[in-house]
């Protein structure tokens, strides 16, 4: 059964979204745009520079995301909003330490002429058990 | 405000009365709960319903907002625990909603999508 636009959307991104992220942080810029908003454990930043700024600040060099479910669902303005759940292994750890779990959401927004999709909301916690 | 307002009701109602949920939910709306799609209200409700005896720590969950792709729509992002039963352990959750506004002060859920954390 094929899938659904949206969820290849969805699928294509997320993974386009934490390749980028794990080897090259500061190349997500593109994905974001002036109104874009980004939510980090509860720190609100807005915009492209601002957000960039605090991706690439954030307090660890190398990071790994393993992604554990993928869920998209068509939403207004012909978005697509994604969840995701998954494991962050961050450098220097120990092997044998517990991954931090996170979730994470995504609203994408297309951009005009069918190019593609920017990141028009994204909100990211660590979970704690 | 309205979000907040919204995460209280939702999560005492669903512990408490899941039928009324319902009222929550349009034909166009739709719930992926644990991977598996339910869509308009009556499924919606019905899944909710079929949950059994759960109970959510509405006083410690964290709840995040951001207005969405519209001036009606809001993205909210909800992270906690819960129990299902009497007797069990508490489980952690994580629930992302993006409501629309049809009027002023009236909100429907168009998109539900909840997940345990292993």
């Amino acid at each position: 059964m094929a899938e659904p636009p949206f969820e290849q959307v969805g699928k294509a991104f997320v993974q386009h979204y934490y390749n980028t992220f794990d080897t090259n942080r500061a190349a997500l810029a593109s994905l974001y745009q002036d109104q874009s908003m980004f939510s980090w454990e509860g720190e609100k930043i807005q915009g492209q520079a601002q957000i960039i700024q605090k991706l690439t600040s954030l307090p660890f060099q190398q990071v790994a995301h393993q992604v554990t479910s993928i869920d998209c669902h068509p939403t207004a303005g012909d978005g697509v909003l994604v969840f995701v759940c998954g494991n962050l292994k961050v450098e220097g750890e120990a092997a044998d330490r517990p991954p931090l779990k996170y979730s994470q959401s995504f609203v994408l927004s297309p951009l005009p002429g069918g190019a593609g999709y920017w990141v028009l909301n994204d909100i990211f916690r660590l979970n704690y058990g | 405000e309205v979000a907040k307002a919204f995460i209280n009701h939702f999560y005492s109602t669903l512990d408490s009365n899941p039928s009324a949920l319902a009222g929550l939910y349009q034909p166009t709306s739709v719930l992926t709960f644990e991977g598996t799609k339910f869509e308009g209200p009556e499924a919606i409700m019905k899944k909710y319903c079929d949950l059994g005896e759960v109970a959510h720590n509405v006083p410690m969950l964290t709840t995040e907002v951001q207005m969405s792709v519209n001036a009606q729509s809001m993205l909210i992002f909800v992270t906690g625990q819960l129990k299902i039963g009497a007797t069990g352990n508490p489980l952690l959750f994580s629930q992302v909603f993006q409501l629309v506004s049809t009027g002023p002060g009236a909100y429907y859920v168009h998109n539900d999508m909840f997940r345990l954390l292993y």
